[in-house]
This record gives C-alpha cells, structure tokens and sequence, in this order.
C-alpha cells in the first residue's frame, strides 16, 4: 500500500471519529476546525494577502498551535486549506511549519500517464502536497460517506455538492475514485528483513565503482535500499544521494521503503527517471541552452503534426508517402530518436550518413545510405524547428545534459559536487546516453553503486546494450568492481533451473558464472509445456490450467497469464472471460466497450449526422431498435442539421416506434444543456453521477467485469481531466487527439492498472516486458510457437529504419547487423524474463495448428529449458462460446440488391465498415488534412475528363483543368500551398503518362451479375491505343498498397468489363506511385474469386459484418461507433 | 504548496552580499549556524575572487536571484540580532504560546505578526506593551525590544510562493487589528488601546 493510500485510509478513519464526537460533515468548515480544535489548534480566517500568510494560502504554525488560512470567498475551500493544513499535521509534519500556495481540490490520485506528461514526475516535496490535497478531500468527503449517499441515498453529485457547499467538480472527483475504484484493503507492511551476508557486501562496497549482477529473485530492490541506508548511516547528505532507476513507479517505491527509516533522508534524495533527472539539468541550466526556464516538452503526436506540415517541402523519395506521411514521419522520428540515444546530432547523422554513401557498394547499400540521409534532412528541419519553438522533445532529456557537462566543464563541475553517491538501478537497461552522462556526473565513479542483470535487458530498441554492462568496469568506470548476488529467494529449484538452463545460452553470457543457490529448495514440480491443437483450444487449454491451480489453492491473482504481444493477450481476455475465468487486463483503454460508448456520447456533441448513436442506441440503459436508429440517421443525412438538433425532433419525427422514442429522448436528457464549447471531462462528470446511474450500477456490481469497466472508466476521465490547450472545439481536439494517440500507440501507459486494482481476485494478463519486476506463484506463458518467439530480427525491424554505419557506439561499424544482433537477444532475455517471474508453478502452450490447418512448430526456446520440462500434447474438454460481437443484423434486403464494386472492396476489407457506411449510411467527414484536399483536387481534375472522347489529355491541359479547381477543392490556403500543387501536378503527370498517345472513350456503365445480386462497375478511363485495344481504368491518386488489382473488386471489374467488351484488359492506375497495374488473373482464380463475390453478397445478405481489426482503424469514420449495433430488424434498399 | 528553507538560496544570498567581511559572515553564522561550515568555504572563495578581481555588479537573469534577495533583505544589517535583546517568543512555543495568547486577550494571529515583525513599531499602543510585559513578567523594556522586530520569517514560513513575494513589508497595529477576526469585546480592548496612544 503506498503513502496516498494510507493517508487517505487515515483521513477516512479521522472523519468518521469526528462525526463520531458530534461534528456535522455536512458543514464542511466547522468539521475541519472542529477538529484542528482537538488538536489545541486554532483556526483564523485572514484576508487574502495578508502578511502573516506568508504569501500562501493557509499556514500551519508550530509554534503557535495555530492554521491561518485566506478567506477565500468560499467556504469549502477554506475548509479544505484547513483540512490540508490538518493534513501535514496529521502525516507526520507536527513539528515543521508549512506554508501552502496552492491547492487542487479535485485533483486526481494518480497523474495520467499519456504523452510527454509521463516523464514529468512529481518532485518529492510536490507528491507531499498531492498527499495532502487528497488528505484534505477525503477528510470533508470520504469516499465511504459518498459511496452511501450516492448509491443507497441516491444523491446525485449536483445534489452532494449543493448540500455541502462544495464545487461539483470536487464532487465528482471524489465520486469517481470512490465508486469506479476497488476499495484497497489495509495490508500489513512487509517488514523489512536485514541483509544477508552477499546483500551486505554488495550494499557497503566503497572505494571504487561498482557493478553489482543480480538476477531475478535475488533481492536486487533490498539490496538498493540497503546501500541507500548504509550510506545514511555512515553520515552521508541524504540531498547529496542520487538514485537513477528506469522509471517514475520505481522510483517513488524506493522512496517509500527508503522513507520507512529515514523519513527525513528520503525526502531529500533525489530518485527518479534517467529522463526526469535530464529534464532538472535542463530546467537548472536553461539560460545556457538558451531555452526558457521551463521548456515545452513535445511528444511523437506534437512532432509528427510538426513535421507533416513542412512534409512537401521535404521532398523525400524513399520515404515518400502521398497520401498520408504521418506513418513515415513516426519512424523517421523513431531513428531520430535512436540517435539521440547515441548522442548523435543531426551533424553527426548526416556525417556517418554521408560516410556510408560514400563506401556504399552494391545497390542495397546505397540505397541504405540514401534513406539514412533523408533521414539527416528530417532530423535537420527538426531540430530548427524545435529551436524556433524552443521545445524540447524525450530524446533530448539525456542527450542534452551530456552535451551540457561535455562543453561546459563548470556544469559537470557543479554536479558533480551536487551528488557524492550515484545509484542506478536497473542497469541493463541504460543506454549511452544514459551512460555518458553518468560518467560526466559520477566524477572518478569512486561512489557510483549500478545495479543490474544483463539477461533481463529487454530494452534493446531503445538502445540498452549489453555492451554498457559489459564495459563498465573496463572502459567507463576504470578500476570498477563487480559484485553478485548469488541466491535466489523466489522461486523452486525446478523453476530457476529451467530458467538458468535456458539463460547459459543467451551470447552475452555464456561462459559466465549464473549459477544460484535455491533458498526455497525444490517442490517436485517440474515445469510443463502442453501443445494442442488450435489457438481457440490454447485459450481452452490455459483456462482449465487455471482452474487446476486454484483448486491446489492458488487464488486467480496469484496466477499470471504473459505474452510476447498485446494482440494475442486481448484474445485470451476475451476468450478466458467467456470460459468464465476472471481477468483483470484492461488492454487498449480507448478500444473498450464502456469507453467507446462514452466517446460515441461525447461525439454527439460535435457531429450534426449524429453517427454517435449508432453505438448508444446499442447500450442496455437506452435500447433503441436499429430500424429507428437508421430512421434517425437518414433524416439527418439529408437535413444538414446541427450538432444535438435532433433532439428537438425526435419527439415528432414520423416512422420511429414508441420504445425507440423513449429511448432517443432518454439519450437527449443526457445532454441536455451542453453546447459543442463543453469540456468532455464535464460533460461526462454529469452523464455519470447526475444523469444516469451508470457509475452507481457499476460500483454495485461485485463481479469482475464491473470491476475492470470501473478502473477503466476511472482510468479514462483521469486522462480527460487534462487536455492540451489548443484551437478547434474540446470534443473534436479530444476525440481527433484519442485517433492519433491510439495511431501512434502512445497511449500503452494508459493500460497500465492503478494502484488500488492490485487487490482484485483475477487472473492477470500482461506482456512479458510489463511482467518485469513481479513475481506470481504460477505463471501461464501460452503462444509460444516458433513464428512468435523468438520473432526474426527481421520482422521486428519492417518499420524501423536502420541507424547509419558508425552511429551506434559499440556497433563495431554495421549497424543493421548490431541491430539484429541486438533484437536476437533480447528476445531470449524478454523470454527469459517471463519464465523467471513464477514462484512455483512454470506452465507453457503452444497450439501446434494455424487456422487453415498447416503446421506450427513450438519454440525452440521451449528445448532450451532443459529436460525437465514435462512436454504432452491433449485436447481441452472445453470449447470457447462464439463472440457476441458478430452476432448477424437482421437485415431483409428490399428490391434488387445492387453494389457497386468499391462498396465490395470495402466490404472485403472490413464488413464491419460496409455496415457503418452502406447500411446505416453514417459515414462522417474526417477532419481533412492538406493531403487529403490534395488527393480530393486531383480526384477532381480525374473526374472533370472522364467524359471526353478523343486523344488523351497532355498534362499540360490537366493542369489547366486544375488550375480551374485548385481554390475551391484543394489545399489552396495552406503555407506550402505551392508544394503541395507541385505534388498535384506530379500525380496528374502519372495520369497524363500511363494515357499518352491513346484514344480516350466515354465510360460505360457495367454489370456483373452474381448470385443474389448484380455488381455495378463505372470505370475511370476507358483508353483504346493505336492498335484498336480497349483498356478500362481504374484511377486512383494514393498508393497500391493492398494490391488492388488481386482484389474481388478487381475481378469483378475484369469480368463485366470483358462481358461488355470481350477481350479488353483492366488496368488500376495509382498515381502516387506513378505505375499501371493490369489485372491479370487466370481463369481458375477468376473463377474463385467469384465464389468469393457469391459468398460475400451472401453474407450482406444475412446481416453477417464481422469486424477486422487492424493497425489502421484509428483512421476510420467508424472507430468511436465500432462493436455492438442496436437489435432489432432493418429494412434496406441496395440499387447502387 | 509549502516551503522549507533553502541551503542554495542562502548560499547564493550570502554570495550576492556587496562586502564578505566578516560581520557579513558572522550576520550568516549566527542565523544559520547548520551551514556553518558551507558558509566559511564560501566566504574564503569568495574573498579569494574579490580580490582577484573586482568587477561591478550585474543584474542576474536568474530567478534565484528573487529568492536571493528576499534572503539578503531578512539579513539585512538593521536585523542582527543586539546582543542585549533576548528572543522571548523562543520562550513561548506551542501550548505556552497559546497561553500567552489567551492572558493576553488576542487571538494567536495577533501574537504571530508581533513575533514576526510584521507590525510597525511605532503603531503598537503602549497600554497593549504593558500587558505584554505583565503577561510574560518581563521588564517593559524587554517587552517594547521584542514587539520592535524587524520583519522577519521564521524559518521554513518563507519563500517559494508561486504567487506573490512574501515580504509585504509591515503594518500598523490598528490595521491588524481590523483585519483580524475577533470578539467585539477584544477588539475594543485593541482599539481603545490604540486610541488612547492617539496610534495610526
């Protein structure tokens, strides 16, 4: 339990003794002075500003037995300074006067860890008054006391906060944790056990840097603490102590066990991130950086919107992208910041860029060195532009100090002497940078104390290095020593057998001295792998496994279920959840039910065609049939209404039936009242706690699955509490935002649980990499085939763009074979990670069948265990219930069923999306970026000639054409409105190509009959060359990236265009690529694909759209709406 | 949030100080005497430099230099503390501070702008000095030296304020008394002292 949990546990107990005495919660500042009273305080109220406040807004003083507070015009924030007060006071502070500026009554427990917000961590001294802030708001309104006006009573939140004087967001804050969050249960402190003899050692080392090697189980944290307080005790400055770990969580740990015996000491430490600590150095030394005292810190999201705008100056060629750069421009970022892992500026990238150019010798690696130096021109523009904004990005956290201490001997000087002891945990995880500023900082590295495990680096792609462990004593800190633990406290003999068999492999240890004494001896269980069949059975395998292990007493949270990918661990939540196991695995926060379902509501705010409804006509509380829900969507489609005005019409509105209208109106009361300039964390604060008792319903749930919405839920409005400033309307920025965070996976923190969920009795699920530091008395590890672990270097690198030759330091010259080497082993250490996280029981699967029946091999990893890993192969007894999702839409089709071929296309692509845009007809506009105008200008010019007959258009005329377009359809108001034409009239240059010396003819309308329906096709062009050969066009502006013409849509089109005009060919035109792809199938793949047409009509037919979840959904129209559909049957024309 | 005294920014205040004589010095020690040592190496160095070089003062761009100078003016020479003058409100620290409070009839608030010298001198009435010497049996002299205090912030009460500075300079007594909210009855008592001295 960490210091909030038990603060705010002791300002509960203290407000049910003081209601106890008589006190009245219900007047908030007579409560609070009350009991300063009890503790022989005085309280006064003075006027803001008054000299005996010290310039703050309350004061406690000692000495005095007195609280000063401002009269702050409102008496429950006076009662809250008061209670703040009472607060520093009560947790330990009785002694010490304090004088507080500013307090955040509704601040929440922990800080939303999304963007460049996650490096920032509180200082020690701010985390004391987010304690106290807390202290104070669960003092005036414990969450106990909230839980029972709000569920049993009734209260709405609108209603607490009239009743006590109070701001409804305090309210509603203190509503969100008290009803969405698990209630913690008070658990005994570990105590602390004292070193054992190899601990002590390592932890009162002096005299030189030290490494000390401590694998997993060996008391890596205890031993830190340890050297921690023998420094202490030896009479060490607590503020001279530096302790640098890999992350914020970590970090605040060791300062609550350092705090257990030396409060004072810990407070005075410095702990945090390599990052954290960079961005102090920046802040201290900003006028020599010529940065302001508090620069913005700018994450991917910010960076890629930055370098987008300036993309069509950039005039890449191998990464060019047409359509939509966002993509590219991520990577190129992801090897910017690789770089400045190295210390590598956009001056030493270029160099080594040129450099390997230069000595380039076949085609593959010019071409390598080639794209390595637009990546310098990126780099480049960049770093000019982040000097313009004065912004600094991740990357430059590190990378900057060490320049700093590297140029500037006084820096290094100074902190030098700042810190006299330098701890680092986790060591293997550092990379250069990280070093490179340990070395400036750590002076002669005399009382520099690393620890870490080389076989547990798991962060290669960030640039941690075996290499760093293995030159520590040699080349970075000359004249260090080595230490290492050598006995295991966690595991059984059979486990850490396993684990150490598997470990004498990986190449940055073989040869070395891994072995480790058991503590708890062997259990006569040995590791088991089981294969069977089919992923569905995995999953099967896995949940009787579970319910094996609990009935030999293992709890669900003492059983942990770890993959190599996020994708395969959402399968198994769902899946096990269907067989009844509880799971506590909250996956991608945006992507889940209940969040979606906020979001639709929110979306309503802001979308006049109300695609939002879809998806909250479909919730339990609202229950409007589909066919009223359509009927809604029509009327708006064709209406051009304004965002919430069908509110106001539903009640009249003919052809919708009586449920669907009560429905409609209830989903209209939730917003009643709200404009689009509301900000979604409001918004929603009301939805929750004053009009629906969604929050309540959940809070009195006891399963699971409420359990997890909650913390999900919870999870969700901390993230909206604080959003980016910035222009647009909140609900547009906030939902265009989510696309981009979820797009460039930024926000994976956000899947992280809170604190308070630890106590929930389910099964965890986790990535191998988020296992890391925990332990489970049984661990499953299923998917391990030979594809999935060890993943090829090669697959891992498909997006990553390779660091030039010279970059990497230790690379011994070619990165791109450093690079492999690295991933290679990293996959052993991550799989080695996994197996050494189980205390006693150790259980492996693999299905050994793909889904079209071809074999899997198991991993070889699995043989690397050793001969004691029990291997079968069975059949579980269970099966899995199908997924709800894709239950069918009962759809009956009126009159002839007529699509067109990009409604299959897109059909094949995701039915689910067919649905959204061809049935319900929701399709939303997506907010438009300039490429997107771009491709819509050219579009045009496309279809402005399709109807000409006679020779194809030079290019110079379609320009012309352009020309008469430009201003009403393209990206005409943009700065770089010139490039982005010069890209138009590039791409009409493809056009004007692939049709030059050819006849052009007018376009026919084509027909393809298929069973239950005709396809209707129109193409293009239709081009006839000097030889009298007809060709049909299909034209399009961005890139060949599915392979159209392989397509059904491809197909289909061959095929009515031969029936129209026997012997024609059929060529798809993508302009971005400039290049003519003919259709070219044999008629035995025709003849399949058009059983695939058959049986693709037949599926819209019976209302089956399944839903195909890909990297790419974040783009989609649909991807707030998308999951369930209201029920009920729907009557639909198709007549293309 | 709250504030606890700064080793840096005394340090830098001491060496933001024109002269580093030694009644600078001895100014330093005896308000700080923790960082007795860091004080005289600082002190040496400085001299050291001073008479290397002796170059005009410049205005500092860094936001220490706020918290600097609100050290050196609660340095100020006019603060040292006379030799003769005891501190009698170390005296009185908690419970014997409320006891005080209360013989005295004021609220504590009262008691801590008086011990922080945040009251013009000048403006505490006579007939209240009175009281205070009868109240703690100390000579009215004693009494009238320690309600004349400087503006002074006890330690860890200072700086650090995201909003404004916390030296406001001080007030007069009748001032503070209207600010303060008390019984009518007490605040009758003030004022008539205040009136009877003719007070601002």
């Amino acid at each position: 339990m960490n210091a909030l949990e038990v603060s705010r546990q002791r300002a509960e107990q203290l407000h049910a003794a003081a209601v106890k005495a008589g006190g009245d919660p219900n007047k908030p500042y007579e409560f609070a002075c009350a009991e300063a009273g009890r503790r022989l305080l005085d309280v006064e109220r003075l006027p803001k500003g008054d000299g005996r406040l010290h310039g703050g807004r309350a004061v406690y003083d000692p000495g005095a037995l007195l609280i000063l507070h401002e009269d702050s015009g409102d008496p429950f924030i006076d009662a809250f300074l008061v209670a703040h007060e009472i607060g520093h006071v009560e947790l330990g502070g009785k002694d010490e006067p304090s004088t507080t500026t500013s307090i955040d009554p509704s601040r929440p427990p922990e800080a939303s860890p999304v963007g460049a917000d996650r490096v920032v961590d509180y200082s020690r001294r701010q985390r004391r008054e987010v304690q106290m802030d807390l202290f104070a708001r669960e003092f005036l309104l414990p969450r106990s006391w909230l839980r029972v006006l709000h569920l049993s009573g009734g209260a709405s939140a609108a209603a607490i906060a009239t009743r006590l004087g109070a701001s409804h967001a305090v309210v509603s804050q203190q509503l969100i944790d008290a009803l969405l969050l698990p209630a913690v249960e008070p658990k005994p402190d570990v105590s602390d056990k004292p070193l054992l003899p190899d601990q002590a050692t390592a932890a009162t080392h002096d005299g030189s840097p030290y490494l000390l090697e401590a694998g997993p189980g060996t008391g890596k944290t205890q031993t830190l603490v340890g050297r921690v307080e023998h420094l202490l005790n030896r009479g060490a400055d607590a503020e001279k102590i530096l302790i640098l770990t890999f992350s914020n969580k970590a970090a605040a740990e060791l300062a609550e066990r350092i705090g257990v015996k030396h409060p004072a000491a810990a407070a005075k430490i410095w702990s945090g991130t390599f990052h954290s600590f960079g961005l102090d150095v920046i802040r201290r030394f900003h006028d020599l950086l010529d940065l302001p005292p508090d620069p913005r810190l700018i994450d991917r999201s910010d960076a890629i919107e930055m370098l987008e705008h300036e993309y069509p100056n950039l005039k890449l060629e191998h990464f060019k992208n047409l359509w939509d750069p966002a993509d590219i421009l991520g990577n190129i970022l992801a090897a910017i910041s690789r770089a400045k892992d190295e210390v590598a500026d956009e001056t030493a990238y270029r160099t080594c860029a040129e450099t390997m150019l230069r000595s380039a010798t076949g085609p593959e690696e010019k071409k390598a060195a080639e794209r390595c130096m637009e990546v310098a021109t990126v780099y480049e523009v960049y770093e000019r532009l982040n000097r313009g904004l004065r912004c600094i990005d991740l990357g430059d956290l590190v990378s900057i100090p060490v320049r700093l201490c590297e140029k500037y001997p006084h820096v290094r000087a100074r902190l030098a002497a700042c810190y006299e002891h330098v701890l680092v945990d986790e060591y293997q995880d550092v990379n250069r940078s990280s070093v490179r500023l340990l070395q400036a900082i750590a002076g002669d590295g005399k009382n520099l104390w690393v620890v870490g495990d080389v076989k547990q680096s798991i962060y290669r792609f960030r640039g941690a290095s075996a290499y760093n462990m293995a030159r520590f004593d040699r080349e970075d800190f000359p004249g260090g020593q080595r230490g290492r633990l050598k006995t295991n406290y966690r595991s059984h003999q059979e486990v850490v057998d396993a684990f150490l068999t598997f470990a004498a492999d990986i190449p940055s240890v073989v040869g070395a001295d891994i072995s480790l004494t058991v503590h708890r001896g062997a259990s006569g269980l040995q590791p088991e792998y089981q294969s069977v069949e089919t992923d569905e059975q995995e999953i099967a395998a896995v949940a009787e496994a579970i319910k094996r292990m609990r009935a030999q007493n293992n709890s669900y949270r003492d059983q942990a279920v770890l993959s190599a990918g996020n994708d395969r661990l959402g399968r198994f939540a769902e899946g096990l959840e269907r067989l009844g196991i509880p799971v506590l695995y909250l996956g991608s926060l945006f992507e889940r039910d209940e969040i979606k379902n906020l979001l639709s509501l929110l979306s309503l705010l802001a979308d006049g065609r109300a695609m939002g409804l879809v998806r909250v006509a479909a919730m339990d509380e609202y229950h409007v049939p589909l066919a009223d829900v359509a009927r809604v969507i029509a009327h708006l489609r064709d209406s051009d209404s304004a965002p919430l005005e069908w509110t106001s019409i539903v009640a009249t509105l003919d052809g919708v039936s009586s449920e669907g209208r009560a429905g409609l109106l209830r989903i209209a009361a939730l917003l009643d009242g709200f404009g689009q300039l509301e900000q979604p964390w409001n918004v929603l604060t009301s939805v929750l706690f004053d009009r629906s008792r969604m929050a309540a319903d959940i809070a009195a749930a006891s399963d699971v699955r409420s359990r997890a919405k909650g913390v999900a839920i919870w999870q969700f409005m901390n993230f909206l509490r604080v959003q980016p400033q910035g222009a647009g309307l909140p609900v547009t920025r906030l939902l265009n935002r989510i696309r981009r965070l979820v797009r460039n996976a930024d926000e994976r923190d956000l899947r992280q649980l809170p604190a308070s969920a630890q106590g929930i009795d389910a099964v965890r699920l986790m990535t191998m990499h988020g296992s890391k530091g925990l332990e489970f008395p049984v661990v499953h590890i299923p998917g391990l085939t030979k594809a999935s672990i060890p993943r090829s270097p090669k697959s891992v690198l498909t997006r990553d763009i390779i660091a030039p030759d010279g970059l990497i330091e230790g690379a011994g010259g070619k990165s791109l074979a450093a690079m492999h080497a690295a991933i290679a082993e990293e996959q052993e250490c991550l799989f080695f990670v996994a197996v050494s996280r189980a205390r006693d029981r150790l259980l492996l699967y693999s299905p050994t069948k793909t889904a079209n029946g071809s074999n899997r091999a198991r991993s070889p990893f699995i043989d690397r265990l050793g001969a004691n890993v029990v291997k079968r192969h069975s059949i579980p007894v269970s099966t899995l219930p199908p997924d709800p999702v894709n239950t069918p839409v009962a759809l009956s089709i009126d009159g002839d069923f007529r699509v067109t071929d990009h409604q299959l296309g897109l059909y094949q692509r995701c039915p689910r999306r067919f649905l959204y845009t061809h049935v319900l007809g929701v399709g939303g506009r997506r907010t438009e970026t300039a490429f997107m105008l771009l491709h819509v200008a050219v579009q045009k010019v496309v279809e402005a000639v399709v109807a000409r007959v006679g020779p194809a258009l030079p290019h110079a005329e379609l320009e012309a054409v352009l020309d008469s377009l430009w201003d009403k359809h393209g990206p005409a108001e943009h700065g770089y409105a010139d490039e982005y034409k010069r890209i138009a009239s590039e791409l009409l240059q493809s056009f004007a190509d692939a049709a030059a010396g050819q006849q052009t003819h007018t376009v026919p309308r084509l027909l393809l009959g298929v069973a239950g329906g005709e396809i209707v096709i129109v193409p293009d062009q239709v081009v006839i060359d000097a030889s009298g050969k007809t060709t049909m066009r299909r034209v399009k502006t961005g890139h060949n990236v599915d392979e159209d013409e392989n397509r059904l849509a491809a197909a289909a089109f061959h095929l009515a265009a031969n029936a129209h005009t026997p012997g024609c060919e059929v060529e798809f035109v993508h302009l971005g690529d400039a290049a003519v792809s003919p259709v070219e199938m044999s008629s035995k793949v025709l003849g399949n694909r058009c059983n695939s047409i058959d049986e693709m009509v037949s599926d819209v037919r019976a209302g089956r759209f399944s839903l195909n979840e890909t990297v790419t959904c974040p783009r989609c129209p649909a991807f707030f709406i998308c999951g369930p559909v209201p029920v009920g049957p729907l009557a639909k024309k198709f007549s293309a | 949030m709250s504030s606890h005294i700064d080793r840096e920014a005394i340090l830098y205040a001491f060496a933001v100080e024109p002269a580093h004589d030694r009644e600078t010095l001895d100014r330093y020690l005896s308000k700080y005497p923790d960082l007795k040592e860091d004080l005289i190496d600082l002190s040496a160095e400085l001299r050291l430099n001073e008479t290397i070089e002796k170059q005009p003062p410049t205005a500092l761009p860094d936001p220490g230099a706020k918290t600097a100078w609100e050290e050196f003016v609660a340095c100020g020479p006019g603060n040292a503390t006379s030799a003769e003058s005891v501190d009698l409100f170390a005296r009185y620290q908690g419970m014997a501070f409320a006891a005080l409070a209360k013989a005295l009839n004021v609220p504590r608030s009262i008691l801590t702008a008086l011990r922080d010298g945040l009251v013009l001198p000048s403006s505490i009435p006579s007939g209240f000095v009175r009281r205070f010497s009868e109240a703690a049996s100390v000579s009215l002299d004693s009494a009238r030296a320690n309600l004349s205090r400087q503006c002074e912030v006890p330690t860890a009460l200072s700086f650090k304020s995201d909003t404004k500075p916390a030296h406001q300079g001080q007030t007069t007594f009748r001032d503070l008394v209207q600010r303060t909210p008390m019984t009518d009855e007490q605040r009758s008592l003030l004022l008539h002292e205040c009136d009877e001295d003719e007070c601002p």
